[in-house]
């Protein structure tokens, strides 16, 4: 009965926009009803997101009605990708990941962004923006860049200098040099004490468990040798060994300085060990920062660092974050639209930025002075948002400690492949890749896996 | 590893060998190398190059031999070969390997060659697939350092290591002895191998060069580099062994390489688009590129955890495999060749899925605040978040658990619709035994479950018996009816109800704290030994090998026998050894594991009939032998059984058949034949043979739990915790420091009394908690807890446990002498009140403190982390069966 009921609703709603675009004269009449929000990460329950849309509500006098989707980001694309096609999800806003806008224009469960994007988002972070046709589909929220974080102390005692490595190389070879010199001295000191010796200092560790954060690693690996991110294919030109190499390093660096565990981690256990003092290196997002900063002092215990260079000295990491999107069968456009701008206006952006996200704009970026004023009452900083980083390690009222070194990293970083099968070009190479993690010897699965990624990109068999 | 065969590819061999110097020593042995390498590139036996391929390159000055090379990257498409014999010099800094023509002078640049400008710049611009470089000169080992900036896939041989000469072109004619050696390999081939590749020619110069030395009186050890590939190359197809003959395909692209000019190319080419524009509009489709194809459409496919991997394999082999690239009913037309749909595998509790599908109008309705009527949101679920995406098919592990689901949903007006569609695998349930306990009499395969409870019990191996939840876990469930009524082995009727008696006895050997899981893979994780003595803490029950025996799943057990991953345990580097292993033992006539395909139809979808559709297809490939039956026979499942109603007998890549899975895959599997109402019963009986029990959730509500996003994890810990509540398990939730007498360490904030039954006003305080009702002092735990154990240790009907779920225990600097002794004493107290802590702070449960708790009240301490809730969940669900006998 519902549904019935939904469908004269839902053409009424586009005769209503059929009708605004159309005319020219008169007001349309006002939109009636809360505006659907649907969101994977925490936004329901507190946080400076869901800061600014209560901020928005008072100023407008609109509600915002927050559907909570699943923690995975797998779960959410599904969910939300298939309500779209079957044309009944109810949703206006959709909150996705950089990585679905492609897919989700090219399905028509999104509308796009009339008018463009203003020259004050970055420009890396507006090509996620971007469908395949070249045309905006969504407005960047938040955006994410991969960090090398580093325990300053261990580097500064055993390597004679606190400064990261600059490139892969050397990367091995100092893990493997400092983290030799230190479990040797740990066991040591622990025999001397009669205790058990504390447990092992890895070199590094990254997520490599079958999820998205595999695919992220080795699209970073496979730049790292050469690949370039803005190619459509694997198995062309410049291309062909980029992939190969990355996979192959990633697996030289898991069997020399990474623990074994490492095919099981994603952002959370991975901070895990390097916050517990059992890695040297860890490639994260800067959200995990706060969590870091609990047990470690920052920039004295550890630090964090663009990832390391590539031989052209290219420091690229893949892009994170999040977009928002107008709904396809949305039936609050305008309000869906206004609602947008205002989350991802300038003074939104700096707050975003003050609360431990990674903003979109670069204004937000400036130096004190010259940013713009994040409106929100400073007592809502104390609060601290699943997926933020930064709140307690922050000064009350400026963006934390690691600000500009995010900042040229996401001048730097890559959108993942933007295609329509973006999400099946990744479970190949989760699937292959893990695969090869797990294999004992050195089998190359290269080529097949360039085909297959190729593939997947296809949309064809 | 692939090696890359250019056979029938345009390819080219270029020659550059230097012999008549002005200024340097002359190297007359040089001379022959040119055609000796000829003659062996083109022989039939080698079957690689063609004559008009292979180019001989003699240099004077530097542009003979960079025109010679350019020409040669502009023309090769398959293998370039690259091979230069000659001088070869470096400057002071070993840096910078310059290539010397006849003439080169050292002392002036432009008359010599530079490596890294000339050659490899060249070379990156090549439009080759691969390219082979073979280097024969003093110092060619200094190659390899610039050689590393290249960005096409190169292998390079150098004659001989970093800044070294050789003696090599001073021989008198014939050949130097390197190029004798490369001449030699090439034409012999290798024996035992089909072909002589990079990396094989680059083995055996090593070994024929084994007895020569340098100028400087080392080794003189050829080396090799490869820059973006990891791929071999083959230099040769000559093989001492019988050589099959060259492909008719490459014969044929070969003669149309040499006879067919560009010019005649071009003009067949033209003929050909005549020919076929002539043949009219079906050639012209033919001719047309397909178009992009869109977005197949998204299935949700939801399972159980312990399916999942196994599930989400065969998902993308389907996926992948050409079958879906057909069209489906109902679906607008595609251009050819498109992946029409795509499945997302999820999984999630089972008694979320029972509550996502009893509110499946919420499910559907979420947008629109929900069905007209339901609760106000902050006390009803979120079947989007929990269990997750609204299924278009479901997979549970058993009918048992679709039954239960159909009983909870409402008879009319739900807006889904399940439609069972039968099993698409099947795992049969096993007792896993300790590899080195001997059960007496007791056979592995088809003894009553009755025999097995008397074998293992105390007065003889006295083995912990550990199930997943029947609540939480479709294996608990089928576990627990079996046991229930297939406990004498006799088959299970469709009117039989199970015997209270047995069931209570049942439950009595089952009852431990601890003794549930919320699934098989978080059992078998903490089972599992090699988990680091810093995680054993965390792990409920801690149950160690030798005293365990698990209630799972024949592909469970054979996936920790094999050391597979489990879970949140990753595999393991070989199979445990067999100390550490799991006898399986199948108790006769308990139903296996049957996984139902159930296809859940949603009212009011634009695309419905496309859907079903699709899930049709999907259901019917996984039932195909040769489609998805491959895939999860291969992780582990039994196949669906033969036309003939025969099981089959797990195929080669079946994990069972390794004998380290300690499983017997002739093990016979029972189908599931108990009717609803059973299942109801069993349940109903369960819950019988449960104490009640009264549970005290007592929370730390101080603002350091918001930071970091520790908030929404103990939130849905806590949330997790009232899932499991009823009439039957009561709750109370506390949270302190209590903002009303901020002097008082031990004083707590009663949010929900002791004793609530409806879960309502628990879930509304938690919403509140989560949208910052914080309190600004620090958290005294141990006063606290105090406060909160005393209440609880006073008389009440049935079991009770705390959960504590706290950040830090901020009460120690200020904590009044003898406070931890006087909770200590009162823990141990009887009645037990197990302590279960969820501890987010930094130090995890590794302290004395958690670790103290934990002993002291018989609970268990598990560390804030995503896994938390689910870990809590099981711990909460054992609170009523914990002491259905005293002890």
């Amino acid at each position: 009965m519902r549904a019935r009921a939904a469908l004269p609703a839902a053409a009424l709603a586009l005769l209503l926009t059929a009708a605004v675009g159309g005319c020219t004269s008169g007001r349309p009449a006002p939109e009636q009803g809360p505006i659907v929000l649907a969101t994977g990460s925490d936004l329901s329950s507190s946080g400076v997101r869901q800061d600014l849309i209560h901020a928005w509500e008072r100023r407008t006098g609109r509600t915002v009605r927050i559907v909570k989707l699943p923690d995975t980001a797998d779960a959410q694309r599904s969910q939300l990708l298939a309500a779209g096609q079957s044309g009944n999800s109810g949703y206006d806003v959709l909150n996705i990941d950089v990585a679905w806008t492609a897919e989700f224009a090219a399905a028509h469960v999104i509308r796009p962004w009339d008018g463009g994007l203003d020259g004050d988002f970055l420009p890396s972070v507006v090509k996620t923006a971007t469908g395949d046709d070249g045309k905006i589909w969504a407005v960047p929220f938040n955006t994410d860049a991969g960090l090398l974080y580093y325990r300053k102390d261990i580097l500064k005692k055993y390597h004679h200098s606190a400064e990261p490595p600059s490139n892969w190389g050397e990367l091995k070879n100092v893990a493997v040099e400092v983290t030799n010199a230190y479990n040797r001295e740990a066991a040591r000191a622990a025999k001397a004490a009669g205790k058990e010796p504390p447990p092992t200092l890895y070199g590094m560790v990254a997520q490599l468990r079958p999820y998205e954060g595999l695919t992220v690693n080795t699209l970073e690996a496979a730049w790292a040798n050469g690949g370039n991110p803005d190619a459509t294919s694997f198995s062309k030109g410049e291309q062909i060994g980029a992939l190969q190499m990355g996979v192959a390093e990633l697996k030289g660096r898991l069997d020399t300085i990474m623990p074994h565990e490492a095919t099981a981690m994603d952002e959370t256990e991975s901070r895990r060990w390097f916050a517990d003092g059992r890695a040297l290196f860890m490639r994260n997002w800067p959200v995990e920062y706060a969590s870091i900063a609990e047990k470690l002092t920052p920039l004295v215990q550890f630090d964090v660092a663009q990832l390391p260079a590539r031989p052209d000295g290219k420091r690229m990491s893949v892009l994170g974050g999040q977009n928002l999107a107008i709904a396809a069968d949305s039936t609050h456009p305008s309000g869906a639209r206004a609602l947008i701008e205002a989350l991802t206006d300038p003074e939104s952006e700096r707050c975003l930025l003050e609360r431990g996200f990674a903003a979109t704009r670069s204004s937000a970026y400036r130096t004190a002075g010259g940013a713009p004023h994040c409106p929100l009452p400073p007592g809502d900083a104390q609060r601290g948002e699943h997926g933020a980083g930064g709140a307690p390690s922050a000064p009350p009222d400026g963006p934390p400690p690691y600000t500009q070194v995010l900042k040229g990293a996401l001048l730097a970083a890559e959108p993942r492949p933007r295609s329509a099968h973006y999400q099946t070009f990744s479970k190949v190479v989760q699937i292959r890749v893990s695969e090869y993690l797990d294999s004992q010897g050195g089998t190359a699965i290269a080529d097949e896996l360039a085909k297959e990624a190729d593939q997947a990109l296809s949309g064809r068999q | 590893m692939s090696e890359y065969d250019a056979r029938g590819k345009v390819n080219r061999a270029l020659l550059i060998c230097v012999h008549d110097y002005e200024t340097l020593t002359r190297l007359p042995a040089v001379e022959d190398n040119a055609e000796a390498l000829r003659h062996a590139l083109t022989r039939p036996g080698t079957d690689l190059f063609t004559a008009d391929e292979v180019v001989v390159c003699r240099p004077h000055r530097p542009e003979d031999l960079s025109t010679a090379l350019r020409t040669a990257a502009d023309e090769a498409r398959g293998l370039l070969l690259v091979y230069f014999s000659g001088h070869g010099w470096v400057g002071n800094d070993g840096a910078d390997l310059q290539l010397m023509v006849g003439a080169s002078d050292t002392r002036q640049s432009h008359t010599t060659v530079s490596w890294q400008d000339t050659v490899l710049s060249c070379l990156d611009n090549a439009r080759a697939d691969r390219v082979v470089i073979v280097l024969e000169c003093c110092y060619s080992g200094n190659a390899d350092s610039a050689f590393h900036a290249l960005r096409k896939p190169v292998s390079l041989l150098m004659a001989a290591q970093p800044n070294r000469r050789i003696f090599s072109g001073e021989e008198g004619a014939g050949g130097t002895a390197f190029t004798r050696a490369v001449v030699r390999i090439l034409e012999q081939g290798r024996a035992d191998r089909p072909f002589v590749t990079f990396d094989d020619l680059a083995g055996a110069l090593r070994d024929e060069l084994a007895d020569e030395r340098t100028p400087m009186g080392e080794a003189w050890e050829p080396r090799a580099a490869k820059q973006n590939t990891l791929d071999d190359v083959v230099l040769s197809f000559a093989t001492p062994e019988d050589r099959p003959a060259t492909p008719l395909k490459i014969r044929l692209r070969r003669w149309s390489n040499q006879h067919l000019r560009r010019r005649a190319k071009l003009l067949i080419a033209l003929a050909a688009v005549c020919a076929l524009v002539a043949a009219g509009l079906v050639a012209a489709r033919v001719l047309t590129p397909p178009g992009p194809c869109p977005p197949a459409l998204e299935l949700r496919l939801l399972t159980a955890p312990e399916a999942e991997p196994a599930l989400r394999r065969a998902a993308f082999d389907y996926e992948m495999s050409p079958l879906n690239t057909r069209p489906l009913d109902g679906e607008q037309d595609l251009p050819d060749g498109c992946r029409r749909a795509q499945i997302t595998v999820y999984s999630a509790a089972k008694d979320q899925i029972d509550q996502g599908f009893a509110a499946a109008d919420r499910w559907q309705g979420e947008a629109h605040g929900g069905a007209p009527g339901a609760p106000a949101r902050s006390t009803a679920t979120d079947p989007l978040y929990r269990p997750g995406p609204q299924p278009d098919l479901w997979i549970p592990e058993s009918t048992a658990d679709y039954e239960e689901a159909r009983r909870g949903m409402p008879s009319t007006g739900s807006p889904a619709t399940l439609h069972d569609t039968g099993p698409v695998a099947y795992s049969p349930l096993v007792v896993g035994i300790p590899a080195g306990t001997q059960l007496d009499g007791v056979e592995r395969v088809d003894a009553p479950w009755k025999d097995l409870l008397t074998s293992t019990d105390s007065d003889r191996q006295n083995l912990r018996l550990l199930r997943p939840s029947p609540v939480l876990s479709g294996t608990g469930l089928l576990h627990t009816l079996g046991l229930y009524l297939a406990g004498d082995g006799a088959p299970i009727g469709p009117s039989g109800a199970p015997d209270p008696t047995r069931a209570r006895d049942a439950e009595r050997r089952l009852a431990a704290p601890g003794s549930q899981y919320a699934g098989s893979p978080e059992l078998l994780c903490s089972l599992r030994q090699d988990g680091g003595p810093d995680q054993a803490p965390e792990r409920p029950g801690n149950g160690r090998s030798p005293h365990s025996a698990p209630l799972v799943s024949e592909k469970s057990l054979a996936d920790f026998n094999l050391g597979h991953a489990l879970g949140g345990c990753p595999a393991l580097d070989a199979p445990p050894p067999l100390g550490d292993r799991y006898y399986a033992y199948y108790p006769k006539n308990v139903p296996a594991l049957d996984h139902p395909l159930i296809r859940v139809d949603w009212a009011g979808t634009a695309d419905a009939a496309p859907r079903r559709a699709a899930v049709a297809r999907f259901a019917d490939w996984l039932r195909d032998p040769a489609g998805g039956q491959r895939s999860l026979t291969a992780q582990g499942y039994r196949g669906l059984p033969e036309k003939d109603g025969s099981a089959p007998r797990p195929d080669a890549a079946s994990p069972l058949l390794n004998p380290r899975a300690d499983t017997d895959p002739t093990a016979p599997v029972t189908r599931f034949t108990a009717g609803p109402d059973q299942v109801a019963q069993v349940l109903a009986d369960y819950n019988r043979a449960q104490r009640a029990s009264r549970l005290l959730i007592l929370m730390d509500t101080s603002t350091s739990m918001a930071d970091g996003g520790k908030l929404p994890i103990v939130v849905g810990a806590a949330a997790r915790a009232l899932e499991m509540v009823g009439a039957h398990h009561t709750y109370g939730l506390w949270t302190f420091p209590d903002p009303a007498h901020p002097g008082d360490p031990a004083a707590v904030r009663r949010a929900v009394p002791l004793g609530s039954t409806d879960p309502a006003p628990g879930r509304a305080a938690l919403d509140r908690i989560a949208k910052g009702e914080l309190v600004d002092h620090g958290a005294a735990m141990e006063e606290a807890l105090t406060t909160a154990v005393t209440e609880m240790k006073k008389p009440g009907e049935g079991n009770s446990a705390i959960v504590l779920l706290i950040d830090e225990d901020d009460g120690g600097p200020r904590r009044a002498a003898g406070v931890e002794q006087k909770l200590t004493t009162l823990l141990k107290e009887a009645p037990e009140v197990p302590v279960l802590t969820v501890v987010m702070g930094r130090v995890g449960c590794d302290t004395f403190v958690f670790q103290g708790l934990a002993r002291a009240s018989a609970g268990q301490c598990v560390s804030g982390g995503p896994a938390a809730p689910d870990l809590l969940a099981g711990l909460v669900a054992s609170v009523g069966t914990a002491g259905t006998v005293r002890r």
